[in-house]
């Protein structure tokens, strides 16, 4: 069966990572199915009313980051016929939710996701999308790209 | 002389004693404004005031449209905060007759202020309340916590159905809690507090819960500064004390409070312990902590 992988990013350090972690791997890059996903966050009522310019700027913002990875990954070998992107601007909850709701949506085989150094208490308050798709994700491999 | 009249209140802070609102077809007349007390310093909020129903003469708070917003750090992790008076009216609506939550109208005024009329709750706020037991911890843990601990529960399931109805409180905290003289309820107030949505989107109001439980358990607070100065209460506490013990986000609050207090039950500890630097499993939904504390109430003290 061939394998489907949804490498879930943004425009952060540890989602550069993680493209550059699949682009990398000794596999037969031209065989691979690839979705790069882009899910929003719904802000906060409060974040609304305070940012609006800047919500709207956000779509424009990824899609430039997940071209450049789209990019990268045809440089290494990927097939461009195979590398999809997908910007899902209706936001969810939270990130976490949105991949768990796409990966059912599609027919993918794993998961990739960059996670950033974090304090137990930054972890705390803001919440790790990572662990979320590890207890969540059923039949799935989920690899997690951690950055130094 | 009689005050001014005001329709438009977006200039809040010139709104003074004697002038009157006229909001919602009604005349409040101000008698002042309100202010918060923490740490023994006053802090004035020029946008509630106090004021008389022109009318019935009942006192009510009335929060006029503060848009504040600024940067906070809670354990060294940056978050932005927002003051949103429309969610607050948008609470009150589901809230209608919850006797756990303040009760109060939203009206817009003249230039589209959200101004909110708010019931008085009368009583001590929860941090006073706590306060005011001067008994030995023991009979404090024997004959009260256990009836504190029932009134927790209802006011962690009143966070629940904010939750589940998509709202947070945005700002839980001992003084947030009024105990009602009326009927001893636990009644949440001021919910206008907002913050950037993370991925873990009810994490500051779960750790606000937690703060409430280890504020009623320890019968107050219990700091490293109290811990290392006055051996008379901690005794050898301090040789004892490990950095797992102290709380995740304020890191100088002493939560292992078993160690101070062998009496609390194990399972009640480790609802605590929930918030400490030593926890590698967190709350991530109010119902756990509800759960955990519901199975503590009926096995360890009933």
């Amino acid at each position: 069966m061939k394998n489907s992988m949804l490498i879930a990013m943004n425009d952060s350090l540890s989602a550069r990572a993680a493209v550059d972690f699949v682009a990398n791997l000794a596999i037969c890059p031209e065989e691979m199915d690839i979705t790069l996903l882009h899910v929003f966050r719904k802000p906060s009522a409060g974040e609304e009313l305070m940012g609006e310019k800047f919500m709207k700027e956000q779509p424009a913002r990824y899609l430039k980051a997940m071209e450049k990875a789209r990019d990268k990954l045809v440089g290494k070998g990927c097939n461009p016929k195979t590398v999809r992107i997908k910007l899902v601007e209706d936001p969810y909850p939270t990130v976490a939710e949105g991949i768990i709701d796409q990966f059912n949506k599609g027919d993918y085989s794993m998961v990739v996701i960059g996670r950033k150094r974090m304090s137990k208490a930054e972890e705390f308050v803001r919440g790790d999308v990572s662990v979320k798709l590890v207890r969540a994700l059923q039949g799935a491999a989920v690899l997690v790209v951690t950055t130094k | 002389m009689r005050g001014r009249r005001f329709t438009d209140t977006t200039d809040f802070i010139s709104i003074d004693y004697g002038d009157e609102i006229l909001i919602g077809g009604k005349r409040y007349i101000v008698k002042g404004f309100a202010r918060e007390s923490r740490f023994g310093i006053e802090d004035p909020k020029f946008w509630v005031k106090r004021a008389v129903d022109a009318e019935t003469g009942e006192l009510k708070i009335i929060k006029l449209t503060f848009l504040e917003s600024y940067e906070t750090s809670i354990g060294g992790v940056k978050i932005k905060c927002f003051r949103n008076p429309q969610k607050e009216g948008k609470i009150l609506e589901i809230v209608r007759n919850h006797p756990s939550f303040m009760q109060g109208e939203t009206y817009l005024d003249s230039k589209g202020n959200f101004v909110r009329v708010l019931d008085v709750v009368r009583g001590p706020t929860f941090f006073n309340y706590i306060d005011r037991f001067k008994m030995k911890y023991e009979d404090f843990f024997q004959q009260v916590l256990p009836g504190i601990l029932k009134k927790i529960l209802q006011a962690a399931e009143a966070i629940r159905f904010l939750h589940i109805n998509g709202f947070k409180h945005g700002d839980i905290r001992n003084d947030h809690i009024i105990v009602n003289s009326a009927d001893g309820a636990y009644v949440w107030i001021d919910f206008d507090y907002d913050y950037e949505a993370t991925e873990n989107p009810f994490g500051l109001d779960i750790f606000g819960l937690g703060n409430v439980l280890i504020y009623a358990i320890g019968k107050g607070f219990h700091n490293i500064q109290m811990i290392a100065n006055d051996k008379r209460i901690y005794g050898d506490l301090i040789d004892r004390a490990e950095l797992e013990d102290f709380s995740i986000l304020f890191k100088r609050r002493f939560i292992n409070l078993r160690k101070l207090y062998p009496s609390i039950p194990k399972m009640l500890n480790d609802i605590l312990m929930h918030f400490s630097q030593g926890a590698h499993v967190y709350y991530e939904i109010v119902d756990e902590l509800i759960e955990d504390l519901n199975r503590c109430l009926y096995s360890a003290f009933d």
